[in-house]
């Protein structure tokens, strides 16, 4: 039988079983990707999956599992199995329910664009496009993936809630690299093809690479730092996934016991902002179906919400910020509000600092504390008295999330989307300015 | 082979591919069943039982490489996704000629044992484990106010077959176990993350001792964290425990040697390497040190006895007494290198190409004890475990933050001491090795590599080693 059909077939044999609250979605997804490397495509990828994912709470027992099989036959035993595994378990005592609905939804403007379904082919062409804008940049190779997706998902649950979204996505992302110690990376990400600019993000990537020729170290202490879109992405996206209340009570939150207090500059707000248009972490409802909202995390540098789903807000007496995860609540996507800066004047307000572009490998030490360091990768630079010196190396971002929020001096007015391998939870980021951070460097 | 695995689809794909002009193509149908669960501060917040299964392919045409993954295995659905792939790939004028070793047929099947199958172990058992620990974790004198327990089995059947004849047919079983602590300190808290993990049944997850254990490690880190002593600075002898010096060699001998980072190919998303191809037989470490990656190890997480290219698995000598000897490969990266795979080709599941992969790496067991290296020591610090820890792309410059440590005075241990910081770049830390003892363990990791992302397992391990004049300092973030 068809996906749909099934899963309504599910979801009254679930209930007829005993079960209490039942979630049933469908993802159906159809995407290529070109991988680069040296400057030629070294893989060309297509997927195609279409998988269903049950939630059931059976009194008080809390179980998920995905099913593949859409038989007459697999219906039945999918409804014994998920019965008899939550029989066997220990109850959820802090499950406290799902969402009721019957919910009116608005659309996200600008999240699906039909064009990208039948785009595979002219893919290759963006991607030579971008490969030769960087050559021209004078860059010596490229290496980046370009990905373009088309899902389909629906939502069902045993709280009046049919709800069915489509979304297309596109993603590239661009390394240049001048020689070994001398690269840059960009990125464009989008929801439709309008605005997606492979040779744009190209020439950024190679511009950062050519600057960053024969880098020198520096004496390791407090600097300023001016963090670019890709840097501070990283790190807001983590403050994001701080940001939900499972993380709050598992230990992995700084923003624990925050509520309500300074956390950050005056002049930080952030919020987790679904309704973004075209945004790449946007949707119109959760994954209990509820309708997505807007929701202030920090506002003029005071922590205002953790995120919630049905259950976690009612043990929180309060309400829904529609960010389940039906039992871990997570951000959509991150958005920090614009300054009024351009790159330009953030870097003339540097007396002693570093420009960084891009960071990976963020660790916590403790991420109640906050305490974690992370590596500059790709072009960093030397400001001094407004102006690039030089590119740097070899150094290392040995600080408290909590103090970097604190020391942002200055934001830039552009922003731009990122997402990306260690952004997990998109980010709408603009150019971050500090007061002086610690940097460390082997041996120091 | 279960039904899950359909050799007729796997079949067709290939021939499917090979009509199609591919002159190589490999299928890999994959199923695989398993059970997650999650005990939050004592309440069990997930349960979920898996079974996910698919096929994927892979093929080379007029030198170009193709892959395409589905789970919806029908013919014209596999039929319409090679004639897509294949579209996009003739639209580009810019293919790399992927070079790719010989490959010699292998016909054979393999299922790793288990004394107690880990999908007949009852979920109450399994989270009756979770809850044990839980007890001993509140026995204990530690204060553990997080406590994020996950324990996690899979069993996976694999069928990969190629248009050369290969025909590999696997089970492989795998355990594995997550923890998470936060340990109350005054107004602040220590926190400490590890995992577990074998290819095997349930005798393995029985095997590791866990209550007795995580109630040991949170009350060694409530001490720590209560008597602990400034981390000292400046130059200093240390001895690193055998998970310490796992995490080294992983992330500075293991991944600098991978072959497709050696070449640029993963450049854009985990990196480059500092190793070049050049590089081979020349001086990286003390001649104490040798490091192996070896997934022939039985049981271990990363269990295989033929790669996902269907290449017999090898011990790979990445290091000899110092040398660098060897790289690790799949067969494009060997053929590019000139030389032939060593079998470290590697996909987390179905829908995720085969890409350069450790495996089991470690450095070999030397022969002191470990009280012979601190004896040696007039003053310095044995870090035991670790907490946070990185390394750039080109993994050159590293950290690691000891989690439980002691000073060491006179070639004995005294007082503990909080949370010191190596940052060190990697010809200095393998070159100031002087000393390995021969008490070898080996611990699991998940490690990320690949766009996607594949987190595949892995162990990753050693000996205790001794260094000689590290700087400690940098910072720690507070």
């Amino acid at each position: 039988m068809d996906d749909g059909r099934f899963m309504e077939r599910l979801m009254r044999s679930l209930q007829g079983a005993g079960a209490d609250d039942v979630v049933i979605s469908s993802i159906n997804d159809d995407s290529i990707q070109l991988k680069f490397a040296n400057s030629t495509i070294s893989t060309t990828k297509s997927w195609n999956t279409q998988d269903i994912v049950v939630f059931a709470a059976v009194r008080g027992r809390t179980v998920s599992t995905s099913i593949k099989d859409l038989s007459e036959a697999s219906l039945r035993t999918a409804t014994k199995r998920i019965i008899a595994f939550a029989d066997s378990l220990a109850p959820n005592r802090e499950y406290e329910g799902i969402a009721k609905g019957p919910f009116s939804y608005a659309e996200v403007e600008g999240c699906y664009d039909p064009k990208v379904r039948s785009f595979g082919e002219e893919a290759p062409l963006l991607v030579e496009r971008a490969i030769r804008a960087a050559a021209e940049e004078g860059v010596a190779r490229s290496a980046g993936t370009l990905r373009a997706s088309a899902v389909t998902a629906r939502l069902i649950s045993s709280g009046d809630v049919d709800v069915t979204e489509d979304q297309s996505g596109l993603y590239f992302s661009f390394r240049a690299m001048k020689d070994d110690e001398a690269s840059g990376h960009a990125i464009s990400v989008g929801r439709s093809l309008g605005g997606f600019d492979t040779e744009a993000a190209a020439t950024r990537a190679a511009r950062i690479a050519m600057m960053a020729q024969s880098p020198k170290t520096i004496v390791p202490g407090k600097y300023e730092v001016l963090f670019d879109h890709l840097a501070i992405a990283n790190l807001l996206s983590v403050a994001g996934s701080a940001a939900s209340i499972f993380s709050v009570e598992s230990g992995l939150s700084f923003f624990k016991g925050k509520l309500g207090k300074r956390v950050a500059s005056p002049i930080v707000s952030l919020y987790d902002d679904p309704r973004l248009p075209g945004g790449f972490g946007s949707s119109k409802f959760d994954a209990e179906g509820v309708p997505t909202r807007t929701t202030p995390i920090i506002e003029d540098g005071a922590y205002r919400n953790y995120l919630h789903n049905t259950s976690t807000a009612k043990r929180y007496k309060t309400e829904t910020t529609a960010n389940a995860g039906i039992i871990s609540p997570s951000p959509h996507q991150v958005v920090m509000s614009a300054g009024d800066a351009s790159r330009e004047e953030l870097i003339g307000r540097m007396r002693k600092g570093i420009y960084i572009t891009n960071v990976w490998y963020t660790r916590f030490q403790n991420y109640e504390t906050g305490a974690f360091s992370t590596i500059p990768r790709d072009g960093a630079f030397y400001v001094e008295d407004g102006e690039i010196k030089h590119p740097v190396k070899g150094i290392r971002l040995s600080e408290n999330i909590l103090n970097i929020l604190a020391q942002v001096q200055g934001i830039s007015k552009e922003r731009r989307q990122v997402q990306g391998w260690e952004v997990d939870v998109p980010v709408l980021a603009p150019l971050v300015l500090t007061q002086p951070l610690n940097i460390t460097r082997p041996g120091s | 082979m279960k039904d899950d695995l359909d050799a007729d689809i796997a079949e067709f794909a290939v021939e499917k591919a090979r009509e199609a002009g591919a002159s190589f193509a490999e299928a890999r149908m994959v199923s695989t069943e398993g059970s997650n669960f999650l005990l939050k501060n004592g309440n069990l917040e997930i349960s979920e039982f898996n079974k996910v299964s698919g096929l994927g392919l892979r093929f080379i045409k007029d030198g170009a490489m193709g892959f395409l993954s589905s789970n919806v295995l029908s013919r014209d659905n596999l039929s319409r996704m090679i004639r897509r792939t294949l579209a996009t790939i003739s639209k580009s004028r810019i293919n790399e000629r992927v070079p790719f070793a010989e490959g010699k047929a292998v016909v054979d099947r393999y299922t790793v044992p288990q004394k107690r199958n880990l999908l007949d172990v009852d979920p109450a058992e399994k989270t009756g484990l979770l809850f044990e620990i839980e007890k001993f974790l509140a026995s204990g004198t530690a204060k553990v106010p997080g406590r994020y327990l996950s324990l996690g089995d899979s069993v996976q059947e694999k069928l990969l077959l190629n248009s050369e004849g290969t025909r590999i047919e696997s089970v492989t079983p795998r355990a594995s176990f997550f923890y998470f602590l936060t340990i109350a300190h005054g107004d602040t808290s220590v926190q400490r993350y590890w995992q577990h993990g074998n290819a095997g049944g349930w005798e393995f997850v029985e095997g590791w001792g866990l209550p007795q254990k995580m109630a040991e490690e949170a009350s060694a880190l409530d001490r720590n964290a209560r008597e602990g002593a400034a981390a000292p600075t400046g130059k200093l002898d240390v001895v690193c425990g055998p998970e310490v010096v796992g995490i080294m060699v992983h992330e500075s001998v293991g991944h600098p040697y991978e072959g497709d980072r050696i070449l640029g190919r993963e450049a854009a998303q985990a990196g480059e390497s500092f190793v070049k191809r050049g590089m081979l037989n020349t001086r990286i470490g003390s001649d104490v040190v040798d490091v192996s990656d070896d997934p022939r190890i039985e049981h271990s997480f990363a269990y295989y006895k033929y790669d996902d290219e269907g290449v017999p698995a090898v011990e790979k000598r990445l290091i000899t007494k110092g040398m660098i000897r060897e790289f690790l490969h799949n067969r494009s990266t060997a053929a590019a290198l000139g030389t032939v795979s060593n079998a470290a080709s590697r996909a987390t599941d179905y829908d995720r190409e085969a890409i350069v992969r450790m495996s089991n790496t470690f450095l070999k067991p030397g022969d002191h004890s470990e009280q012979e290296l601190i004896e040696g020591i007039t003053r310095g610090v044995y870090i035991k475990n670790f907490t946070e820890w990185n390394i750039d792309d080109r993994r050159l410059n590293q950290k690691y933050v000891g989690a439980e440590c002691f000073l060491i005075e006179n070639g004995r241990l005294t007082r503990p001491v909080i949370a010191p910081v190596i940052e060190i770049d990697t010809p200095t830390l393998w070159g100031s090795v002087d000393a390995v003892a021969d008490n070898i363990e080996y611990h699991a990791g998940t490690c990320g590599k690949g766009e996607p992302m594949q987190g595949i397992p892995v162990w990753f391990g050693g000996p205790s080693m001794r260094l000689r004049n590290i700087t400690f300092g940098g910072g720690t973030g507070g």
